[in-house]
């Protein structure tokens, strides 16, 4: 909004400097976004407690959660308020990628917010929205998202970029299809969405993951949306979306200042609204600059606990037993004994490793 | 100028329970709106299709199937089409006959037809202005008409308890209507008219319109024995399919049975029919009913002051058939039989024992002053009429009466005992352990046990596992022996075989001296089973042996050699309780601790504390000196990754509340 405003009165070229240039946008809207939340985060905190939003126990709780009860949930408000607010000021509302992520922002912070009122409502966390209605409203925006970048009218990429695979490691297109990567674009949002729904379930496990991510994200979209760092480093340039790195920026902001409350003992859960929301436009960011793998490598924690859950649930349940001891793993190390905070820095460590990995293949190519 | 009619639609069926308050509302109607015209829509071959055209009214026919089982995309489409016909082919017949309202009684035969009323009613803005009403028979809603209920403007519920489950203002307590032919019938006429002496006894079973195995079996089963008395007549509606394809045929089942029990002369004693239309008069004949606990046959039932003899379905929807007739019952109408399985001897089809059912009958048979007592009772159950209930609401809610007055219906006890599924009766069953639930009462034991039975019957292994948790909780001796086949068979699932052990942990102690050598060999081949967690269940079953029946020489090496090789296990639970389990049987502690010593620097620190907890009990056992107890210690890894917390804030707030609650107490 800001930027907008900055931009009508001084012209393109005029005005502050400082307001025009991707990088200290992207900056200014971190710490914009950090210090909002600490500023509404303890008031906000309160009103969730107040007004009832608290968790309670699940009712087939494996591991010794009653330590946790009552702690106020749907957080992921505060990361949402932050985030967007944040971005709101700072990003350039007229450019297409915005749009495209605000509405996922919404879209996924919406429905996260009503499976997290049925659930809290209805005293059981089995009682929020269905897995059908989950997996529709995750199908539905993944086919919208997919028509938004290959439809050519519309689509914001250029036409070769929107339709094709780029793998790390490798330059240039590897192969194109439009079939294939619809169905891509939708499999990344329904993946994205669910594994970090998946990986929330301890203090401080889900959101510096997912600030990882955000930052590769925003490396990554400040190179393709930059035409001579995107042709020095081989990547294919997608005009204006140098703009998701400020929006990437606004939401590691809100991020961290979520972790200030979230660090264990939490204080705050972000509940399905907030694991929903990051996951959603995290995909959403990863999809947009067409680097899916990317995200996939950065956010490998998401995949591990995805992946065990799925083995164990699916695979294990048909062959009546238990593969690992309990799943998501953080559960499995759980079960071992293993202290929370101790399984929460290891699995900080694992993603931070593979985050800077991701950042390593910009080189090798 | 001629008379206009007022058209009505009716529709519901799949089995006679459906058709027969239809048709009951139809007459009242009739009888209350002679301009009234009925048209009933039905699916082909079912009950409506014989039933209706009896009743004089005419019957349009619809494709309709009930709701897949399965989830297969195949049975799925097949559903989806067949509602796609049947619900054009209703519109049609909706936009055709243009009704008043159309009245339903569930089923998936009406659902064609409300959602196209529906339907046309959103598509046109209100222009098609036709009423909803359904009328649910059971207290349950089922899947089919919770959605219809949605469509619906007004619900008459048989039992009040369903309005609860109903969105506001939408249910009312009607009662479960009832064919008023039925009540004209004479008793001494209709044994004239059957052929039955005035002075018999007689004994009339049916299971609804397509006949009940369990009823079937046990009458047919007994027959020999009650018809011994010469003055004793059954009449059996056994029953028959309305399909080709079908499940169970009830006529040919009991002919069958009839055929193998050699009754000579007392055979037209028993008069067998596959399918009763004029109830009135079987009703009227006789003089006890066996009847299942349908909403249905319970009123009707009750509604002609006849004793009966219930003997309700069990494990299905929420045991409300169970609660039906324990409701029957503590009025002090009739007698109810539970069916059960005995998975014990393989019989997995749900029976009434034949036995119980014969001396129920004789000793009501006998007792001529009980039988009037009951059948006091069970006029006095169901008050009011529900065909005329509804009825008068029908009319309202097309603007053509007054406003009824509300009326309250019977409140049911729901039994704690009921409506509980595999999983939440584990739950109940610890509650009741720890005290958080009064204790169970003797009937309620029974019902629990039948219930485990029927758990046990099931063909998958996840609920058996189930049954056996349960069966180790209740402590239900009896069910011992198959849990040790469960257990000791390697091909069991393996969550059926750890909860086997889980089970037999907790029956070990209860368990007779004759099972000690199944019982050891179980626990041999669990602590060599291929699932982990079935060995780790094993392990703990051990000191429960020991404990229970004293331990030889011979069963202590065979047991030390396993759990020897399990404390070099993959998963840490199995060596951390083979550590446990070693130091609870173990003499030879040189042999134990070269053994443990591979243990103390374990990677999951879990295992070291199960070390030190050996420790403890080799100490107290007093087989290890303290002084090589402390120097063991002292060598092995007490740092550790875990710990627990506690939050002092909530702490004090414990505290503080729980002085609040004994002052309340108090």
């Amino acid at each position: 909004m800001i930027y907008s405003i900055f931009k009508s009165v001084f012209g393109a070229g005029g005005g502050f400097a400082v307001f025009k240039y991707l990088s200290s946008r992207t900056l200014i809207a971190f710490v914009t976004a950090f210090f909002l939340s600490l500023i509404i985060g303890r008031p906000l905190i309160n009103a969730l407690y107040r007004h009832g939003f608290r968790s309670f126990e699940r009712s087939y709780g494996e591991i010794n959660s009653q330590k946790k009860t009552g702690t106020p949930m749907m957080g992921g408000i505060l990361i949402f308020m932050t985030g967007i607010g944040s971005a709101l000021l700072w990003c350039d509302l007229a450019n297409p990628f915005i749009w495209a992520l605000l509405a996922s922002a919404v879209w996924f912070a919406l429905f996260g917010a009503i499976d997290d009122y049925k659930k809290i409502k209805g005293r059981d966390a089995d009682e929020g929205l269905s897995r059908f209605a989950k997996y529709t409203i995750q199908i539905l925006f993944g086919v919208l998202l997919a028509v938004f970048v290959l439809q050519p009218d519309i689509s914001p990429l250029p036409a070769d970029v929107a339709n094709s695979f780029q793998f790390p490691f490798f330059k240039g297109f590897l192969f194109s299809s439009t079939a294939l990567t619809a169905l891509w674009i939708v499999f990344i949002i329904v993946y994205s969405a669910n594994a970090v729904n998946f990986a929330d379930g301890m203090d401080g496990l889900t959101i510096v993951p997912s600030v990882f991510v955000f930052i590769v994200l925003g490396v990554f979209a400040y190179i393709v949306g930059n035409k001579i760092q995107a042709q020095h480093l081989l990547y294919e340039y997608i005009p204006g979306s140098g703009e998701i790195a400020v929006f990437c920026g606004a939401i590691v902001g809100a991020g961290i200042g979520f972790l200030w409350f979230n660090s264990h003992p939490a204080e705050v859960f972000m509940g399905d609204m907030g694991s929903l929301f990051l996951g959603g436009t995290m995909g959403t960011a990863a999809v947009l600059i067409r680097q899916e793998v990317i995200f996939i490598i950065a956010g490998a924690i998401f995949v591990i606990e995805i992946t065990s859950t799925f083995v164990q649930e699916n695979i294990g349940f048909k062959m009546h037993r238990r593969i690992l001891y309990r799943a998501p793993l953080h559960h499995h190390y759980q079960h071992q004994g293993m202290a929370e905070a101790k399984i929460v820095t290891r699995f900080w460590i694992v993603s931070a490793i593979m985050a800077a990995l991701a950042l390593i293949t910009i080189k090798f190519r | 100028m001629k008379e206009k009619k007022i058209k009505f639609i009716f529709t519901g069926g799949g089995s006679g329970g459906h058709v027969s308050p239809a048709l009951a509302v139809a007459a009242e109607l009739k009888k209350t709106l002679p301009e009234a015209e009925i048209t009933y829509i039905g699916v082909k071959n079912k009950a409506e299709a014989h039933m209706v055209p009896k009743a004089g009214i005419p019957l349009k026919f619809v494709k309709s199937a009930p709701l897949p089982q399965g989830k297969s995309p195949v049975s799925l489409f097949k559903f989806a089409m067949t509602m796609f016909s049947g619900l054009s082919k209703a519109a049609l017949l909706l936009l055709k006959i243009r009704p008043k309202a159309v009245f339903a009684t569930g089923g998936f035969v009406s659902a064609p037809t409300v959602f196209a009323a529906w339907i046309l009613r959103k598509a046109t803005f209100g222009l098609f202005k036709t009423r909803i009403m359904i009328h649910e028979s059971n207290t349950d809603l089922g899947k089919m008409n919770k959605a219809a209920a949605k469509a619906a403007d007004k619900v008459a519920v048989s039992f009040s308890e369903t309005i609860r489950h109903l969105p506001k203002n939408k249910g009312f307590f009607s009662g479960y209507p009832v064919r008023s032919s039925i009540a004209l019938e004479e008793r001494t006429a209709a044994r004239r008219e059957l052929g039955i002496p005035e002075n018999a006894f007689v004994i009339f079973a049916f299971g609804g319109s397509q006949g009940s195995r369990t009823i079937n079996r046990v009458l047919a089963n007994s027959a020999k024995k009650l018809l011994e008395d010469p003055n004793t007549y059954i009449i059996n509606g056994a029953g028959k399919p309305f399909g080709k394809v079908y499940e169970y045929h009830g006529f040919n089942d009991v002919s069958g049975i009839l055929e193998k029990q050699n009754l000579g002369d007392a055979k037209k004693r028993y008069i067998l029919r596959d399918f009763i239309d004029n109830m009135g008069l079987y009703y009227a004949a006789s003089d006890l009913l066996v009847i299942r606990a349908g909403a249905g046959s319970i009123v009707e039932v009750c509604r002609q002051g006849k004793p009966s003899l219930i003997i309700p379905i069990s494990n299905i929807g929420n045991d409300h058939q169970i609660g039906n007739a324990r409701f029957i019952e503590r009025a002090g109408a009739a007698a109810v039989i539970y069916e059960r399985t005995d998975p014990l001897n393989g019989i997995d089809i749900a029976f009434a024992d034949s036995t119980e059912f014969c001396k129920t009958v004789s000793g009501l048979r006998g007792n001529k002053a009980k039988l009037a007592e009951m059948s006091e009772a069970a006029k006095n159950i169901f008050p009011g009429n529900p065909a005329e209930i509804i009825v008068k609401n029908l009319l309202y809610l097309c603007r053509l009466g007054e406003k009824p007055a509300e009326i309250k219906g019977t409140e049911f006890v729901n039994d704690r005992v009921l409506g509980l599924n595999s999983t939440s009766l584990e739950k109940f069953l610890q509650k009741t352990k720890s005290g958080a639930e009064k204790p169970l009462e003797a009937d309620e034991v029974k019902l629990i046990k039948n219930k485990i039975d029927m758990l046990f019957s099931s063909h998958n292994p996840v609920i058996k596992a189930r049954a056996c948790r349960s069966s180790g909780v209740l402590g239900y001796a009896e069910v011992t022996p198959l849990i040790i086949r469960y257990a000791a068979d390697k091909n069991s699932a393996p969550f059926l075989s750890r909860d086997a052990f889980a089970a037999l942990k907790q029956l070990t102690l209860i368990c007779e001296t004759g099972r000690r050598e199944d019982l050891f060999n179980a626990i041999l081949s669990g602590l060599e089973n291929s699932y982990y967690e079935t060995r780790f269940s094993a392990e703990k079953c051990i000191s429960a042996f020991a404990g229970h029946f004293g331990i030889s020489e011979n069963e202590r090496g065979k047991f030390l050699d396993l759990l020897f090789k399990n404390m070099s296990d993959h998963c840490f639970e199995v060596r951390a309780e083979a550590v446990l389990a070693a130091a609870q049987i173990s003499t030879d502690t040189g042999n134990l601790l070269e053994h443990f010593s591979k243990l103390y620097f374990d990677a999951v620190w879990k295992v070291r504390m199960a070390l030190l907890q050996a420790f403890e009990i080799l100490i107290k056992r007093d087989v290890l000196d303290k002084k090589t107890a402390a120097s063991e210690i002292d060598k092995i890894l007490i740092t550790s990754n875990g710990y627990t917390t506690e939050y002092e804030l909530k702490k004090e707030y414990n505290s503080v509340m729980e002085l609040i609650s004994q002052e309340k107490k108090s």
